[in-house]
């Protein structure tokens, strides 16, 4: 009996005696946190995509409660995890419009010129240390994807030479836009109606000469725009989503058709069906 | 640093770890009595084989008083007709880094160790001593001199035992 | 039944704890000796594992948080000491066989590492199906490892001699170095298998989105 009885007891002992010792550890030890961490980080998506600027979901949610970040700074959570993580904090915040990514530039293989053959690293921001890169064009996208690699959503892909954003896989967290290193990458409202799909300040001639597809800052679309949404600086056209009302007369009027539906169709396509 | 909630934590976290090992303890000690029975009508078997395999002959055996340290149980082995074949100890050893090895020595009637059993062991290095029957083969020939130089803690035991066993000069028995 | 079978595949192929999760590898590398021992200590370890983590899921809001790790720590032992005396009364050559081997089960790492990120936070009985995949899957390193060893170190499987008695044993490998090599062997070639499958899905997935752009 004692054969069973002495190890049951000495089992005990050191049950009560590591218990004791583990509770006082666990509070003399106790590192204090503000709860409202847990709280907004259960909040966050948890993805990690790194799109806030910050490292990763646990650095957010601990700026945000510091104050060092605001609660909408998920852009990939949008407008539900922004009102969330508000709540916790006890501050409102506007709903902000749903953003995708969009890349500035239609300079596909067949249009674009080359400088050089490059046989690199095939990562952008190497490439670009190459005296600018291979492509003619200065703001020409290189093509390598260095984009699409940081993209948490698989949302980029090369499409003829040229990285290209899927809007409906794109959850807008902006992680490209900063791994650009031509910073051709742009966060557009979901609803824009039309878009300039080239980021080049080269004037026309110097343009054609790198690139078939280009916007030559001619200035044709600013004349016939109903509403003033879009204007010219330094020879590339910009449109202001918020005064944009769509009716597409810079698409048809542009002779480089370098102005694009955000929906992906054509302009050409486009004036055939109106 | 003690104050009301530590004093509260101190007991759940006590309480409850307390309560979770005698729990275990429990279940732990009721296996332990289901496996008692046949853990030790194992290990009887296996030195009854023990002593069949140094004396075939072997019929009965009784035990002996013995006071000799190491020494679980001495007993005198005897043929069916009551005659003595020899002794065997069944002796727990131990090994420099504190295994127990527990053997069973074969003793002719002249008091010379004729062979020696492992039982059972708590370390894994002694296997390369043995034979496929868990022997020890390097008896016979003057003890120690055939192993080789680079012994093992397994020999030391091994080595130990033997040396006990013939203190204890047994002799012959009719 | 579709999530325990589900979970069953997950503890054998796709998260297996040894050759994916890389737990559990010192007794891997000790026990592969031979196939027998191996099964041996697989089972052994599936039995802690399922009551381990049944117990330690029925206990869950129970132990304290403070003391989680010790609670783990006394319920796994407890069970690993009744597998222990359950075998050396019942399964004496196998007892014999894995030695040392069977108390060190208590800090196998796979039983901690599942009492930590499973069973104290789901059900009981998905807690012991979850035990009974990882074990099972456990045993199947175990085995793969093990056959290696065996029939190129010994030139037997389960002690039966394979080549006969001309085969000259590759020594190396029922010794600790060729333990290494073997699992690292074995574990290069599961995770090889898993990128091709990968890639296939990968492939198959852009064939997807390629034909569904096609008909828009």
């Amino acid at each position: 009996m004692s054969v069973i009885l002495i190890p049951a007891a000495i089992l005990a002992g050191l049950g009560a005696l590591f218990g004791i010792l583990l509770a006082v550890a666990s509070k003399v030890f106790a590192v204090k946190t503000d709860e409202r961490v847990s709280a907004v980080r259960e909040s966050l998506p948890g993805a990690n995509c790194g799109g806030c600027g910050y490292s990763g979901c646990d650095a957010l949610a601990a700026a945000i409660v510091e104050g060092k970040a605001s609660p909408s700074a998920c852009t990939a959570g949008g407008n539900a995890v922004a009102a969330k993580v508000a709540a916790i904090m006890g501050v409102s915040v506007e709903a902000q419009k749903p953003m995708r990514a969009f890349i500035h530039c239609a300079g596909e293989d067949a249009v674009a010129k080359r400088k050089y053959n490059y046989a690199g690293v095939a990562d952008c921001a190497a490439a670009e240390k190459l005296a600018g890169g291979d492509k003619m064009c200065a703001a020409g996208c290189l093509g390598h994807l260095s984009c699409a690699a940081v993209c948490p959503a698989e949302a980029i892909r090369l499409e003829n030479g040229v990285a290209v954003v899927d809007a409906a896989k794109c959850i807008g967290c902006g992680a490209c836009t900063r791994v650009c290193p031509k910073h051709l990458i742009e966060m557009v409202p979901r609803d824009a109606h039309y878009i300039v799909r080239c980021s080049s300040h080269a004037k026309g001639p110097a343009l054609l000469n790198a690139c078939r597809a280009g916007c030559i800052g001619c200035g044709l679309c600013t004349r016939v725009c109903e509403s003033g949404a879009i204007t010219v600086t330094d020879a590339l056209a910009a449109i202001d989503y918020e005064k944009c009302i769509g009716c597409g007369k810079c698409a048809e009027k542009c002779p480089r058709h370098i102005i694009v539906p955000l929906s992906g169709v054509p302009a050409e396509e486009i004036k055939k069906e109106a | 640093m003690r104050d009301g909630t530590m004093m509260k934590t101190v007991v759940r976290v006590t309480w409850r770890l307390l309560a979770v090992c005698l729990v275990v303890a429990a279940l732990t000690a009721a296996v332990f009595a289901v496996t008692k029975e046949p853990i030790e009508s194992g290990e009887r078997a296996r030195k009854e084989e023990a002593m069949r395999l140094f004396f075939p002959e072997l019929s009965t055996y009784a035990e002996e008083k013995t006071t000799a340290s190491g020494v679980n149980a001495l007993y005198l082995v005897k043929d069916k007709d009551g005659g003595a074949l020899g002794w065997c100890v069944d002796f727990s050893g131990n090994s420099d880094y504190g295994g127990e090895v527990a053997m069973m020595i074969g003793v002719s009637l002249e008091g010379k160790v004729t062979g020696l059993q492992v039982i059972s062991h708590s370390e894994t290095f002694i296997d390369r001593y043995l034979d496929k029957s868990g022997c020890y083969t390097g008896i016979s020939a003057a003890r120690g001199s055939d192993l080789s130089a680079g012994a093992t803690l397994s020999y030391n035991a091994v080595r130990n035992a033997i040396d006990a066993v013939e203190q204890m000069g047994l002799g012959g028995v009719k | 039944m579709k999530g325990f079978l589900r979970q069953l595949k997950e503890g054998i192929l796709d998260h297996n704890p040894t050759l994916v999760q890389l737990l559990g590898m010192c007794p891997t590398l000790a026990t592969t000796t031979s196939v027998k021992n191996a099964i041996g200590m697989g089972l052994a370890a599936t039995v802690v594992l399922i009551f381990s983590n049944l117990f330690i899921s029925l206990l869950r809001k129970f132990i304290p948080k403070e003391a989680r790790i010790a609670g783990f720590i006394v319920i796994i032992s407890g069970f690993v000491t009744m597998v222990e005396l359950l075998m050396k009364a019942f399964f004496y050559s196998l007892y014999q066989s894995l030695g040392i081997f069977i108390p060190l089960i208590v800090v196998n790492c796979i039983i901690l590492a599942r009492a930590e990120a499973y069973a104290s936070k789901n059900k009981p009985l998905p807690s012991a199906v979850d035990g009974l995949a990882m074990g099972l899957g456990f045993t199947f390193a175990l085995l793969l490892v093990s056959t290696v060893r065996e029939i190129v170190g010994n030139g037997t499987f389960l002690g039966v001699s394979i080549f006969g008695k001309g085969y000259a044993p590759a020594l190396l490998f029922v010794m600790p170095a060729g333990a290494f090599l073997t699992l690292g062997f074995v574990i290069a070639g599961v995770q090889k298998v898993r990128a091709v499958r990968e890639e296939r899905a990968r492939a198959q997935a852009r064939a997807n989105e390629e034909t569904k752009e096609a008909t828009v």
